[in-house]
């Protein structure tokens, strides 16, 4: 026997050698092809465009600031950068907040849990556009919240909302943006409340934690997975607002980071500069969002799972 | 001609690692119930996973019917396979289950009903055909696993730890029924456990496995009473063997074992076997129902000591005791013995097993 | 533990009442607005209810020979709103001011009785379509677009689920070095901003025919979508137990029968919630096929271009909003009662 198992030296039949070509080993390099050529022609090269284009003028040669530079003077620039940070800042904090204790309170079983958790989603699943026109009926001189606030005799006058400008516009668009968003942020703290043992809660109840102590001490802490994804994933969108911005306030009238570049590649497009204005907002808005994309990197490494509860 | 041979079988998982099966010879003949045990991570599951096609080989080669199968896909070798988790797809109806492999075969309409129903009957889960898997308990589910596994009518059946996921009730009764399926179909079976009384009480054969080597082949009643190595005498067994770190002297032209507290005279016919070890130590191993207990000393009293514990099993007793810094257990008919009692141990005559303390193995 | 005290029941409560009024009253104005004909859109303080009718008060004006044709609120205010006798006229006003259709005869033939008895007021039944209709004639492609964004959607569910199962599966089940790289690589991929990669990517689909075409926005949608897909349908995969899949080897079938068979209808969940985000992604967006079309819009663009920063007429954006809406609450409720279709209770 021991010699026997010489094999016959003949020509590999075509099964063979097909099977040389798929087996265990190759399976993962042909599964993974399709993609990565996809990515190569698809995402990364659009990005070396845009890398050559933030760093070339018009008319080809290449500078390092003089896009920026450009950038920098127009007149809204600063306010596009403010108005997003604040904006990103302020509307993530406060759809956090809200999403945390209303989590917390649906989380225990009751009667109509999930009728309600049903209706607070609703406006997760409308669509940014008609968002946008759900807010802007109301906010018209004689829209609905004008109305309503008359007939609840909040105001007497009805308000020019429309009108708004600068900081008190962006707190505007931030409750509109809050309203739409806040029930993803409620989904992922939900699912990881979840993922929470009843009996981590109980054993510092029997302890003697107050309810609100459990919810400081235990609930928050196992949570944290779910609060960095959360909380990453909405500024990450948050940076990138400016459909409802335009549709409600209209062009330049509040301007954001990715509005500006819907305004060069939209009404302005065309005119000269105005693709390479839109070329370096996106490189900044890019870039942005690439380093809050690395901090959550560095923040989920220690010891989380990767949006763990997104899927939902 | 033996049915399944395995020669010289390697497996490493990665280009440099460890052999998980190390140069493997072991020959399987035709209706044989063969069964791999072992602690986890021996090798056995590794063994009928290559059996199977699941696992490629390293080295070496596996032959049915004296033919290679090495290079044939897992349908192409005649195999069938019950798996540890049931592994009964929870999307398909029992039936669809079951009926899977011969819709692979593109087996005629009738013929598989037929097939089908004939092997759900012998499973006793023709009731269920038309239900899913989550609505039946892990032993239906088991008893689904093991009626896909005979519609295929296999030269070979390979159980990787079926029994292991059911509770202790229906792990006996489940067995008997695979014990009796085996028989009734004549099949080949090859079965992976890591619990020896299943082994004991299913196989013709046992192999006994650690780290990727076979340390015995034999009977269940082999592998219990003759070990051939310390392992094998210490794995099986509950209580496991009793060992004693002894010396080889010559006495008064008889060959003894002893240390400071233990004395025993070798038979006159083991004499030869242990002559080479005059002057060396060595490990006597004995089983704790072949150790006796008597109230009073003799010319056989092994060693003397007291009988610190006492476990009642119903039928025998277990009496914990120490001889110098080793626990000892003795299994006895004695249901009367009292705790704290002084005990006079003697061994039952050719029961002793002595392995060589370098080689772990057996001294024949 | 469980239970509560009076107070924080209190407080609970006042939480939930709050937040819901919140969600729903905006919902009811919008869905009342949506519906609202050309007289009512104008009307202040506006009512969330929607009205299915019209009421009008109707004079007969003899000096003049006409009729004076007054509307009437919901709160029995009268406003002037047509004075004529001719009933083409009159059709018309209706139907545009308050979405009722009738033949200028029919109103004509009602009013006759106005002659003889005196003013008196009359209710007709609204068209609900009326706004949507309109929503189609005055945006121009709109019935192109509903269509655009369906092809777009298709094409994005059809490359982000074969391209990101197939990654997917190969993570999960495969060991390989360099493993761990591809998933930060797709990780990054999923949160790289698609406007950055927008405007450069028109000029790759420029050169490849395809800019301005649904395939071109579905390979922009379809970026962060496979990196996504391919994270759900990893973790899904992990969690399948390989022996379901050896065993349908063990019993005849080859790799790419039990992944059809066996691994892919048991990942269906996965997919479902994949094809949902692909779906979403290519439904909502607007800028990027602002950027990446030119004739060719998406229903949300040309809901969007159709609005612009109008305020008047919103009636018939927030119709095109429903139009818009719909299809996508559609497509997550039947993707939803998919999953919930899971096979119950065994560990997959």
């Amino acid at each position: 026997m021991q010699n026997s198992v010489i094999p016959n030296q003949v020509k590999p039949s075509f099964k063979e050698q097909m099977r040389k070509v798929f087996n265990k080993r190759t399976a993962p390099f042909w599964l993974l092809l399709p993609t990565f050529l996809y990515y190569a022609i698809f995402w990364l090269s659009p990005i070396l465009i845009s890398i050559k284009e933030v760093f070339t003028t018009l008319d080809g040669s290449f500078t390092l600031f003089g896009n920026f530079k450009f950038i920098w003077e127009q007149v809204s620039f600063l306010p596009a950068l403010r108005n997003t940070a604040v904006f990103a800042a302020v509307s993530v904090i406060l759809q956090f907040l809200i999403a945390l204790t209303l989590a917390i309170m649906i989380n225990r079983k009751f009667k109509g849990q999930k009728l309600i958790l049903f209706l607070i989603m609703i406006p997760m699943a409308i669509t940014p556009t008609a968002v946008a026109i759900v807010w802007k009926t109301g906010l018209i001189s004689s829209g609905w919240i004008n109305s309503l606030l008359q007939s609840l005799n909040f105001v007497d006058e009805t308000i020019p909302f429309l009108g708004l400008r600068g900081l008190d516009a962006v707190m505007l668009i931030i409750l509109i943006d809050t309203w739409t968003v806040m029930p993803s942020v409620l989904i992922i703290l939900i699912a990881g409340l979840g993922n929470i043992p009843e009996e981590t809660k109980e054993a510092a109840y029997i302890f003697g934690a107050s309810k609100w102590r459990i919810i400081k001490d235990v609930t928050i802490p196992l949570l944290k997975p779910s609060i960095i994804t959360a909380v990453i994933l909405r500024m990450i969108a948050a940076v990138q607002v400016w459909a409802v911005v335009v549709m409600v306030m209209g062009f330049s009238n509040v301007p954001f980071l990715v509005e500006r570049i819907a305004y060069y590649v939209g009404p302005l497009s065309g005119l000269t500069g105005a693709n390479k204005l839109a070329y370096t907002y996106s490189f900044l808005t890019a870039l942005i969002v690439f380093s809050v994309t690395l901090i959550y990197f560095k923040v989920s490494k220690r010891g989380t799972a990767l949006d763990r509860g997104t899927q939902k | 001609m033996s049915f399944l041979e395995l020669v010289n079988l390697d497996k490493r998982y990665t280009q440099k690692g460890n052999l998980i099966v190390n140069k493997m010879n072991l020959s399987i003949h035709k209706g044989e119930f063969l069964v791999f045990l072992g602690p986890s991570g021996c090798g056995k599951t590794t063994t009928i996973r290559m059996i199977s096609g699941l696992e490629d080989i390293s080295g070496g080669d596996i032959l049915i019917e004296g033919k290679s199968i090495i290079n044939l896909p897992p349908k192409e070798r005649g195999v069938s396979m019950i798996f540890q988790s049931y592994a009964v797809w929870p999307h398909m109806t029992v039936y669809e289950n079951i009926s899977y492999p011969l819709r692979l075969q593109k087996i005629d309409k009738d013929e598989m009903d037929r097939r089908v129903r004939a092997s759900a009957e012998k499973t006793n889960i023709t009731e269920y055909l038309s239900r899913y898997p989550s609505q039946l308990s892990g032993g239906q589910r088991q008893r689904v696993a093991v009626s896909r596994a005979i519609v295929v009518e296999p030269k070979i059946f390979l159980m990787d730890e079926p029994l292991s996921n059911l509770d202790a009730m229906l792990r006996v009764s489940m067995r008997t029924e695979l014990k009796n399926i085996h028989e009734s179909l004549g099949a080949t079976s090859i079965f992976v456990t890591h619990d020896q009384s299943e082994a004991m009480s299913l196989a013709d054969r046992i192999v006994i496995m650690r780290n990727g080597l076979i340390e015995q082949i034999g009977t269940p009643k082999q592998v219990y009473f003759d070990c051939e190595s310390i392992f094998v005498a210490s794995f099986i067994g509950t209580p496991p063997t009793n060992f004693f770190n002894l010396k080889v002297v010559k006495e008064n032209n008889r060959i003894v074992i002893k240390n400071e507290n233990i004395h025993y005279t070798l038979p006159i016919s083991e004499e030869k076997m242990l002559a080479p070890y005059i002057g060396q130590d060595i490990i006597m191993g004995v089983r704790p129902e072949n150790l006796e207990i008597s109230q009073s000393s003799s010319d056989e009293t092994f060693f003397v000591s007291n009988a610190d514990f006492i476990e009642p099993q119903g039928s025998h007793v277990i009496i914990i005791t120490k001889v110098g810094e080793s626990s000892i257990k003795i299994s006895s008919p004695l249901l009367d013995l009292q705790a704290k009692n002084k005990i006079f141990v003697s061994v039952k005559e050719n029961k002793a097993m002595f392995f060589d303390p370098k080689t772990e193995k057996r001294i024949r | 533990m469980k239970k509560l005290s009076v107070l924080q029941k209190t407080i609970i409560t006042l939480v939930m009442t709050t937040v819901l009024l919140a969600v729903i009253v905006p919902i009811m104005f919008f869905l009342a607005n949506a519906f609202s004909n050309g007289t009512e859109i104008y009307e202040y303080p506006k009512t969330p209810i929607i009205s299915f009718s019209v009421t009008v008060y109707v004079e007969y004006n003899e000096l003049n020979n006409e009729y004076t044709v007054k509307y009437v609120n919901r709160r029995g205010e009268q406003q002037n709103a047509i004075n004529s006798n001719s009933g083409l006229l009159l059709s018309n006003y209706f139907e545009q001011y308050f979405s009722v259709y009738k033949t200028g005869d029919e109103l004509l033939e009602d009013f006759e009785i106005v002659k003889t008895e005196g003013p008196k007021e009359f209710t007709y039944a609204k068209n609900m379509f009326h706004n949507f209709k309109t929503f189609f004639y005055i945006t121009s492609k709109a019935e192109e677009a509903l269509v655009n964004s369906i092809v777009a959607v298709l094409f994005t569910i059809l490359i982000s689920l074969t391209l990101g199962s197939m990654c997917g599966y190969a993570i999960a089940r495969f060991r390989f070095r360099g493993k761990d790289q591809i998933s930060v690589f797709l990780l990054i991929v999923r949160m790289f901003p698609t406007v950055g990669i927008s405007i450069p990517l028109a000029v790759i689909l420029i050169r490849f025919n395809l800019f301005d075409t649904m395939l071109g926005l579905a390979i922009l949608y379809s970026l962060p979508n496979i990196a996504l897909t391919s994270w759900i349908t990893s973790s899904i995969f992990v969690g399948i137990n390989r022996e379901l899949e050896e065993a349908s080897l063990v019993f005849g079938a080859n790799g790419f029968q039990t992944f059809m068979k066996i691994t892919l209808p048991m990942a269906l969940p996965a997919m479902a919630a994949s094809s949902m985000y692909a779906f979403l992604t290519a439904w909502n967006d607007t800028i990027s096929a602002l950027i990446l079309t030119n004739d060719h819009p998406t229903l949300a663009l040309a809901v969007y271009q159709a609005i612009g920063d109008n305020t008047t007429n919103l009636q018939y954006a927030a119709a095109g909003s429903i139009i818009l809406i719909i299809p996508a609450l559609i497509f997550t409720f039947v993707v939803r009662k998919y999953v919930n279709q899971m096979w119950g209770s065994v560990s997959v």
